[in-house]
């Protein structure tokens, strides 16, 4: 089991999450963070943190976000590892919730 | 002159002064006029140093032997992240470590013993580098954490997985109120390492091949809900916060957690319950925040007349090292009590020995042994069980080796949800059948519980009645009746 960060992290990436994490287990894309499938001990820590509702464990992951499972796991052996909150994008508040924001997700 | 020099010399050689007895501290500050007073002549002989080996803790750089820490220096092996995040949790990762320290074989025994395992396998550095895997199948920390097929068991056929009723005595979901001034809080459900034996698999560490567990998710709504109920009950007055684990817990959750049972009038002790300084020590050294917070809620209890304990899990000696004794005394100067509860286990602590050094080596770094538990009856780790016997002797042969405030109480939780009960208290034992009967007058008065010893180490009569079903309800009801308890309703294990 993993927990997975899902399709509305993408342009919010408040980073609450990664303060809480026992194990540093996110990785940082330049307007998404993804969890290492292979660290993630399970605490489901990270979830309550999240402003958007962004964190699934993969059991409980939307039918529709499927696809976020197998990016979490592509993108966090590429990506940096993040430690530390940073400061939320200016525009964050307004992406909330905003349907159809997958087409966003940069590389 | 050179003649009477000698004679002066030996003079004094002959009468050992205080001098002899502390070398070195001729100019100590306050024992420095006794040096030269006489010391009294002993009545007991002169004891061998191996009798205080317990003293010694390991201060070697002992994770550099394993060919995946070589490269590891003490900076980064004490780092509390370091330690959960490079935590072994498969096969793999295991292999990846040990490289040619362990053989295919041995890799194979564990690949099918994880299979059969009701908890994930999850251990932290710290007690990779401590196993001798020279040796692992008897290796005492090897035990406790990564299975292996070939030694194990059938489970006891009386034998149910949330052995102690947890879930059945809990009005929300991980709070348990069993004892009348007591609750129990799990404010979440994973642990820096995965015990095989938890008692609480049927919630701990996430699904296994054979276990779909209860969830029991860090949520805030969840613990305030936890809150509520205790907030209800004037009678609680003491509040055990275990899990998983609170060495999992981010400071903020600790702090907030402590504050919020502290500031509900009836509330006088809480006992915040860790694996983690047995098999993660450094934490307390280097994750400042947690152990900050830990202070800080110990602190304001103390402020309010109220008592913040932490309540740890040393099973062996061969756990603690110099990292443990500097938590421990970290945890000391900052006030914070820290006692600990063994589980008693084949082939871990199982003998007068073993229980006798780890008595001591706790007493040693001011960690006070409180309990001996009687293993519980989990599901797939029969091998780890032993007797009510051997727990008898172990407390006869222990108790009288230090003080008795540094003395554990040996005890059973009885299955059914009984309760812990000395261990001695039975009103019947068996020990052909190893049925062992014991009554628990301040919790339930009237039903009565049984422990079932391992079938393995019973005698061959007892192991060839528990071979036949048919018996097993005899061997219930001769226990019972022997007990002078017939008729009475018997707890369900």
């Amino acid at each position: 089991m993993t927990f997975v960060v899902g399709e509305n992290c993408i342009k919010c990436k408040h980073t609450d999450c990664v303060e809480v994490c026992p194990v540093d287990c996110f990785y940082e894309g330049p307007n998404i963070l993804v969890i290492n499938p292979d660290e993630c001990t399970d605490c489901a820590l990270c979830v309550p943190e999240c402003p958007v509702n962004a964190i699934f464990p993969d059991n409980e992951l939307p039918a529709d976000q499927n696809e976020f499972l197998q990016l979490n796991a592509e993108l966090a052996a590429i990506w940096p590892n993040i430690k530390k909150k940073k400061d939320s994008p200016a525009d964050a508040e307004q992406w909330k919730d905003v349907p159809g924001k997958r087409k966003l997700l940069e590389r | 002159m050179s003649q009477p020099a000698n004679v002066l010399v030996t003079e004094i050689d002959a009468t050992p002064r205080v001098r002899d007895a502390l070398p070195g501290m001729a100019e100590h500050s306050v024992l420095a006029e006794l040096m030269d007073l006489a010391v009294p002549a002993a009545l007991k002989p002169a004891v061998d140093p191996k009798a205080y080996a317990h003293r010694n803790f390991r201060d070697d750089e002992f994770w550099r032997q394993i060919p995946g820490y070589a490269d590891v220096d003490r900076a980064t092996f004490l780092d509390w992240k370091f330690q959960n995040k490079h935590s072994v949790t498969s096969l793999d990762k295991l292999a990846a470590v040990l490289g040619n320290l362990v053989s295919p074989a041995f890799l194979d025994d564990v690949r099918a013993g994880i299979i059969r395992a009701p908890m994930n396998v999850r251990i932290s550095p710290y007690v990779v580098a401590l196993i001798n895997w020279a040796d692992p199948y008897r290796d005492p920390l090897r035990i406790q954490f990564l299975p292996v097929a070939s030694t194990q068991l059938p489970d006891h056929p009386r034998l149910t997985l949330d052995s102690l009723h947890e879930q059945a005595d809990a009005p929300t979901p991980g709070l348990t109120h069993r004892y009348y001034d007591k609750a129990l809080f799990l404010p979440l459900d994973v642990c820096p390492v995965y015990c095989r034996f938890c008692t609480r698999s049927y919630a701990i560490g996430g699904d296994t091949d054979t276990v779909q567990k209860a969830s029991l998710k860090p949520d805030p709504k969840r613990w305030h809900s936890a809150i509520a109920y205790i907030a209800s009950r004037p009678e609680i007055e003491d509040i055990v916060v275990s899990g998983g684990d609170l060495y999992m817990l981010p400071a903020k959750h600790l702090s907030t957690i402590g504050h919020l049972l502290l500031a509900i009038p009836h509330i006088r002790r809480i006992r915040i319950a860790t694996k983690g300084p047995a098999v993660s020590p450094m934490k307390i050294l280097t994750d400042e925040a947690w152990t900050n917070a830990l202070f800080e809620v110990a602190n304001a209890g103390r402020a309010m007349g109220k008592q913040v304990c932490l309540h740890t899990h040393f099973n062996s000696p061969a756990e603690i090292t110099e990292i443990t004794r500097q938590a421990m005394e970290v945890l000391f100067k900052g006030g914070v009590t820290v006692r600990n509860q063994t589980v008693l286990i084949r082939g871990v602590n199982d003998t007068v020995a073993t229980m006798t050094e780890l008595v001591r080596r706790l007493s040693y770094m001011n960690v006070r042994p409180y309990y001996v538990y009687q293993h519980d009856m989990v599901s797939a780790v029969e091998e780890l069980r032993t007797t009510v016997q051997t727990n008898c002797t172990i407390e006869r042969g222990v108790r009288g080796s230090t003080a008795g405030f540094n003395t554990p109480l040996n005890i059973v939780d009885l299955p059914g949800g009984g309760g812990k009960r000395d261990i001695h208290s039975f009103e019947h034992y068996d020990r052909t059948t190893g049925i062992s009967v014991y009554r628990s007058p301040a919790v339930h008065a009237e039903l009565a519980y049984l422990y079932f010893d391992p079938v393995d180490l019973l005698p061959k009569e007892g192991q060839e009645r528990w071979a036949r079903p048919a018996e097993h309800q005899r061997m219930i009801d001769e226990a019972i009746k022997a007990a002078g308890l017939t008729g009475m309703p018997l707890a369900v294990a």
